[in-house]
């Protein structure tokens, strides 16, 4: 039923004053949670209720969706409030998982979101430029998808915030799905399956580009990546990690400062989402083609800074960079170790300033090639295949 | 070890509505405010000088002349007591508040049940107290995914600065990641003979400046910072005892008190 209620954790009002009543979640009509609310002794939402235009749809009462449990790991930040107008349901989560998968989207009926978000590839696509319609290709790679309910801003360049705002750009980019998203719900409301599951998880047969958006917002928000063996040591098994990996997570853990050795990765790698959620530029190239952040906000002190992606998965990810440039994990970490462009403008401090030298005036980080190793087999431990075979999030039968 | 986050279907505001209602209708004696105690607010705007401090496109010159830039600026603060005039004092149980620059919804912090009662002075940690330091937090300002958290000593920072100056070397920028053993610092802003007045019905507001300048500048000047030679200061440094003596001394000003 709509209301799933969890005395205090969810929100600390005078919990002796209502308590919570089982056989609301049970209840089917909106009428009748209602007035068992009201039963409760309330008298305020009595019109709010009778303005549920619903109630005279010829295709009978609206049943109100179900509350969607989202299971968070406990050692995880806390969960961002979800945006007020769109809660998860399980109706809503199903529904964006079906149009997750929904080439009908595309203009050639040939694409969709899952076409360059492949859940066994962590849905990405193994390709440095996705291949939209049309044989399109777009400047940037795909973006891994894995717990996004955490990040306020999403693509490369920060361009959408949240991601009922991020799921139009790939669906009307020419180079991408290449139909405006009016023309996408066009053809879904002529389809004889998508305007029933619309109106289960909205309320509405009338399909809407709002409601598009919120359902896929929906289903992307559940995909959390939480059993890697990182996380499993995390979570306490000590022996979820060689000794020669755990070597890795110091190295990647650690700003080197001459005496400590490190690799420089969790000053924007941070935490247990592997990401500081900030744009940075890590010294891919001495000129921009692609401006990035720069591009977004027209300051000229943000050329060259793109976001900060979380690492996981990133084993299943390659090829890397927002351009796709490097092919292996390798040859990331050789980057970072001997390739950065030191004179470019708005490079990361952290990076200009990381060095091992014990003298620290070397300009580059000067990592071992055994050390570099361990990074490498550090990140592979973040492969989360718990994840990449989940049958919640494949294509839906 | 699975908490689990509930949401609500379309009608979720309504309901809340209904359950606000319900609260409020029924009387909800256990919440009604102890009528001993009130709140107040601290505003924390970083400047440099007596400038609003503007990230990564001005340029600001410190006391020596330098000049720099500033990317990044975030810190912690705990460990709030106020004092009266008699002496005696009140500490904030339990409060750690983050302020980032590059995020102005951290300047403002509201603290409630202080009792009531004419305050003179402000002291607080910049940084996490000892007890603290190695905690494990998920939520607030103690979590360790707000950039504020060493992985590998298990240690808050307790304040990052990063940004840029010509004077530094040849490509290198600044970086100033300071906490660590023996670095969380005691600040108490000169009140100036001002006054905040916690009362029933009143957000009595101390409104402070906090000064990126005041991590360079010191009165004693073999602290003062020279970026030429001073421009990456990690955890296990010894000048981050030195930056953390400046900017306890230097950093914060009370700029007025609104009674409110």
């Amino acid at each position: 039923m709509l209301l799933s209620y969890d005395g205090t954790d969810v929100l600390n009002i005078c919990t002796l004053t209502f308590a919570p009543d089982t056989s609301v979640r049970q209840s089917s009509g909106v009428m009748k949670s209602t007035l068992t609310l009201l039963g409760a002794g309330l008298l305020l939402s009595l019109t709010s209720c009778t303005h549920d235009a619903d109630t005279v749809d010829p295709d009978g009462p609206v049943v109100a969706p179900t509350a969607y449990t989202l299971e968070v790991p406990s050692y995880f930040p806390t969960l961002p409030a979800m945006p007020a107008d769109n809660p998860l349901t399980n109706e809503g989560v199903a529904l964006g998982r079906q149009l997750f998968y929904e080439k009908a989207l595309s203009v050639t009926n040939t694409v969709a979101c899952a076409s360059c978000h492949r859940q066994e590839l962590a849905f990405t696509d193994g390709l440095a430029h996705a291949q939209g319609v049309n044989g399109g290709t777009t400047p940037r790679s795909s973006m891994s998808l894995a717990n996004l309910a955490w990040e306020p801003k999403l693509t490369w360049d920060g361009s959408a915030l949240g991601l009922e705002n991020q799921a139009r750009i790939p669906i009307e980019n020419p180079v991408e799905m290449h139909q405006s998203l009016s023309a996408g719900v066009a053809r879904l409301q002529a389809t004889s399956t998508y305007p029933a599951l619309f109106r289960k998880a909205f309320g509405s047969s009338t399909i809407t580009e709002a409601n598009t958006l919120k359902a896929l917002a929906q289903f992307e928000r559940t995909l959390i990546s939480s059993n890697s063996r990182y996380d499993q040591y995390q979570r306490g098994n000590r022996t979820a990690l060689s000794s020669y990996e755990l070597q890795g997570l110091l190295l990647f853990a650690t700003h080197p400062n001459g005496k400590q050795r490190g690799g420089n990765c969790a000053d924007c790698h941070s935490g247990d989402l592997q990401t500081n959620h900030t744009f940075s530029n890590n010294g891919l190239d001495a000129t921009f083609t692609d401006l990035g952040l720069g591009a977004v906000t027209g300051l000229a002190t943000d050329n060259g800074k793109f976001r900060v992606p979380s690492l996981r998965n990133v084993a299943l990810t390659a090829p890397y960079m927002h351009d796709g440039r490097f092919t292996t994990l390798e040859d990331v970490v050789s980057h970072y170790n001997e390739h950065v462009a030191l004179n470019s403008p708005n490079l990361d401090p952290l990076i200009a300033n990381a060095t091992n030298d014990p003298l620290q005036r070397s300009r580059t980080l000067d990592l071992t090639a055994t050390e570099k190793a361990q990074i490498v087999a550090f990140l592979r431990t973040l492969t989360d295949t718990t994840f990449t075979k989940d049958p919640r999030f494949s294509k839906p039968n | 070890m699975l908490h689990r986050y509930f949401s609500f279907g379309p009608l979720a505001s309504l309901s809340w509505a209904v359950l606000l209602a319900a609260a409020l209708g029924a009387g909800c004696a256990q919440k009604t405010v102890e009528p001993s105690t009130g709140s107040f607010a601290l505003e924390i705007d970083p400047v440099v000088g007596l400038d609003d401090l503007v990230l990564n496109t001005a340029t600001y010159t410190k006391a020596d002349g330098q000049t720099f830039t500033v990317s990044k600026f975030k810190f912690l603060l705990s460990g709030l007591k106020l004092t009266k005039g008699d002496g005696t004092s009140y500490a904030v149980p339990d409060g750690y508040y983050l302020v980032d620059a590059a995020d102005d919804k951290t300047f403002h912090i509201v603290i409630d049940q202080v009792p009531l009662g004419d305050y003179t002075g402000l002291s607080f940690l910049l940084g996490v107290d000892d007890a603290h330091n190695n905690g494990t937090f998920v939520s607030g300002a103690l979590n360790h995914n707000n950039d504020l958290y060493w992985d590998w000593s298990k240690e808050y920072v307790f304040l990052k600065m990063a940004g840029s100056s010509a004077q530094a070397p040849a490509g290198r920028s600044l970086t100033f990641d300071i906490g660590g053993a023996g670095v969380v610092r005691t600040v108490t802003p000169a009140f100036k003979g001002l006054t905040l007045p916690v009362k029933m019905g009143h957000v009595p507001e101390i409104h402070m400046y906090a000064h990126v300048e005041g991590l360079f500048n010191s009165a004693t000047p073999a602290n003062n910072i020279n970026f030429a030679t001073t421009y990456s200061v990690e955890s296990g440094d010894p000048k981050a005892l030195t930056v953390a003596d400046n900017y306890a001394a230097n950093m914060f000003t009370v700029e007025h008190i609104h009674a409110n």
